[in-house]
């Protein structure tokens, strides 16, 4: 429609001022001149491309007088020509050459690798067979070129006169147009997937930062993040929480004496992880001890440099608070050493009674080697003592520490206990003081090992001796023991780890001997017995240790 | 001539091994005197003089290498054989420049070979 309008329009306008009605010539050049600029227009429009395409085809048509107008378009990944436009083809042959195999038509293919435009009539030996079949003696290919690539091809064909120079030229003009309309629309194509693949990395982007800030946030170990200059940007909550927030908190990471090698010493600015990291280091978990707000702790660092294309932009590192597991480490081998000088010590003296016995067994006195034989067996019961403890520890660790629950009465347990405890000492005063009797259910031969561990500590650690006062009382649903010493007591820092593994509130050497393991086997069998186990104490002026375990509902 | 009564220093806080060593050493002509913390050594060190100081690392008391230098002084020449349940007993010895060691559990033929072999006459 708008075609014919504007030819209208122009047809009139020429015939009034510059054409003289008959020349023919000319007046097909003006319609060519119009043809081209109507292409022109139209790709300039905002239009979209297949509508471009059709005023092409339609307006070269016209122009070149054809009867039918084909625009083909190359489909580099299928090797083929798609029709996308066309004017004046009977649909039942426009649909057979809707779309063509580029390895099947050999004529089209030189024309696209050619870049020239070529006019066939019927007669050529070139000339495509299906042409003649649909009536048309004449063909005009045109190559559709911009900035050198060939994107497709125009096809005109008229019945009857061969094309001329006029229509090879302007053929090439409007394909030239043409060309550029699909070049360009490609290109703005291009461009929109762009934008759109930027529009969802940004988005991708802002997820990914947003799910690192609150895993960041959230992580149990510390982070900072460092600028090329050494200056931390980005700090978590748990690297505040591990060195202590305020003035000298994670600022600290860069003050001169926050950091220290296993050794105790101090490192310098120049290697520190993060700057290590700065200078393209990666460190892969290093040991330190860093100063904090809540004194030194262990931390296992890890950094690595932050690059983009080769250069060093900033580090990251992370502080993973080891100072459990130091610590323990730290009792282990302090208990390693303890469990072996306290094996050592029952085998040195059995041994050596056993060796003294054989050097002298034709010429000792019955007596002698009675005494030596008697000597030899309490150390053997030390050595069976000392493994049994050790494999407490292993029972209750794998929660294997079983408990044989029958009636016990408990007054008369912890006197027993007390009555094996006195022949060991002089210099203490043993007493009890309680009920006549608390019936339980309980494992007996476990509460007597918690209740000996008690007294034997309250007379291990008072060395000057005075009183061991224990007693055994029923309170609402339960039944307290305690046993009070007025020894050396624990140091009031200490007093909340006694009943760890391997802990020992006196340490160093000359200190009480023993395992640092009873108490924490104690805790365990209190424990499995569904009661609770705690110390008063001040250091110097002795310790009470208790333990509540539940009555049985007919004692309340 | 009357043979002159050879004197040992036995620092044990351990009562059964120095119960054992004390016989072993008196079936062979030694007189032993146990101390069983430091500053019974101490004590023991500054009244009498002995032939050897035998002295387990860990007792009560001043203990280790500084009940070592504690003793010195009163020692003079005599020789201290450190008998001792802790691995680096060599190390201590060298660098306590002690006469030498003995690990726990020991040998009884070894304590009196090194006795006898160390033993300073008074």
């Amino acid at each position: 429609m708008q075609v014919g309008q504007r030819k209208a329009g122009l047809g009139a306008d020429v015939e009034e001022h510059r054409v003289l009605p008959g020349d023919r010539a000319l007046k097909g050049r003006l319609i060519r001149t119009e043809a081209l600029a109507a292409i022109g227009a139209t790709s300039g429009s905002g239009r979209s491309l297949l509508e471009v395409l059709q005023v092409a085809v339609v307006e070269s048509a016209v122009a070149t007088g054809s009867q039918t107008g084909v625009l083909y378009l190359v489909d580099e990944n299928r090797r083929c020509l798609c029709a996308v436009a066309r004017t004046g083809a009977d649909p039942p042959v426009a649909e057979r050459f809707r779309e063509i195999p580029l390895e099947r038509a050999p004529l089209l293919s030189e024309v696209l690798r050619g870049g020239r435009v070529r006019a066939l009539v019927e007669g050529e030996s070139a000339y495509p067979p299906p042409a003649i079949e649909a009536g048309f003696r004449c063909l005009l290919l045109v190559p559709l070129q911009s900035s050198g690539a060939t994107v497709g091809l125009f096809a005109l064909l008229r019945r009857d006169e061969p094309y001329d120079d006029d229509d090879r030229a302007f053929a090439g003009a409007a394909a030239q147009l043409t060309a550029a309309a699909v070049v360009k629309s490609r290109a703005e194509e291009e461009a929109a997937r762009a934008r759109l693949r930027a529009e969802e990395m940004a988005q991708v982007a802002e997820r990914r930062a947003a799910e690192l800030e609150v895993a960041f946030a959230s992580a149990a170990d510390g982070i900072a993040m460092w600028d090329a200059a050494g200056r931390i940007t980005y700090s978590n909550r748990a690297l505040a929480r591990l060195i202590g927030s305020g003035g000298n908190g994670v600022a600290a990471l860069e003050g001169d004496l926050a950091l220290f090698d296993l050794r105790g010493v101090a490192v310098p600015a120049e290697q520190r992880p993060a700057a290590r990291a700065l200078r393209g280091e990666l460190i892969a978990g290093e040991e330190y001890t860093v100063s904090t707000a809540a004194g030194l702790r262990d931390v296992r660092v890890t950094a690595a440099p932050i690059r983009r294309s080769e250069r060093v932009e900033g580090a990251v590192s992370t502080y993973v608070d080891i100072t459990p597991i130091k610590d323990l480490e730290r009792r282990k081998d302090e208990f390693i050493s303890i469990a072996s000088h306290e094996l050592r010590t029952p085998l040195t003296a059995l041994k050596a009674y056993a060796q003294a016995t054989l050097r002298r067994l034709g010429t000792a006195s019955p007596e002698r080697v009675r005494a030596a034989l008697s000597s030899i067996d309490e150390q053997a019961n030390r050595l069976a003592a000392l493994v049994d403890e050790l494999l407490d520890v292993a029972r209750a660790q794998s929660g294997r520490l079983e408990i044989e629950p029958s009636p016990v009465d408990l007054c008369a347990l912890v006197r027993s206990v007390l009555a094996r405890a006195s022949v060991t000492t002089s210099a203490h005063r043993l007493r009890f003081d309680g009920d006549e009797e608390v019936r339980i259910s309980a494992d007996a031969k476990r509460i007597e090992q918690v209740v000996a561990n008690l007294v034997d500590n309250a007379i291990k650690y008072s060395p000057s001796g005075g009183e061991v006062a224990t007693s055994v009382r029923r309170d609402g649903a339960e039944v307290v023991v305690t046993v009070s010493d007025v020894g050396l007591g624990i140091p009031a820092e200490r007093l909340d780890r006694v009943f760890e593994r391997f802990f020992r509130a006196h340490r160093g050497a000359g200190g009480p001997p023993g395992l640092g393991l009873g108490l924490y086997i104690s805790k365990e069998i209190v424990d499995r017995h569904g009661g609770r186990i705690w110390c008063h104490s001040e250091e110097g002026r002795g310790a009470t240790f208790a333990f509540a375990l539940p009555l049985g509902r007919g004692e309340r | 001539m009357k043979r002159k009564v050879r004197r040992i220093l036995l620092v044990e806080d351990d009562p059964s091994i120095s119960d054992v060593v004390q016989v072993v050493l008196a079936d062979d002509g030694y007189h032993v005197h146990a101390a069983p913390d430091g500053e019974a050594a101490l004590s023991a060190a500054r009244m009498e003089r002995f032939g050897i100081v035998l002295l387990d690392m860990v007792v009560p008391g001043p203990s280790g290498k500084e009940l070592i230098g504690a003793l010195r002084p009163h020692l003079g020449a005599t020789p201290i054989l450190l008998l001792t349940a802790s691995r680096d007993g060599a190390e201590l010895a060298r660098t306590a420049r002690l006469a030498d060691y003995l690990a726990k559990p020991f040998d009884v033929d070894a304590l009196l070979e090194r006795v006898i072999r160390l033993y300073s006459p008074l």
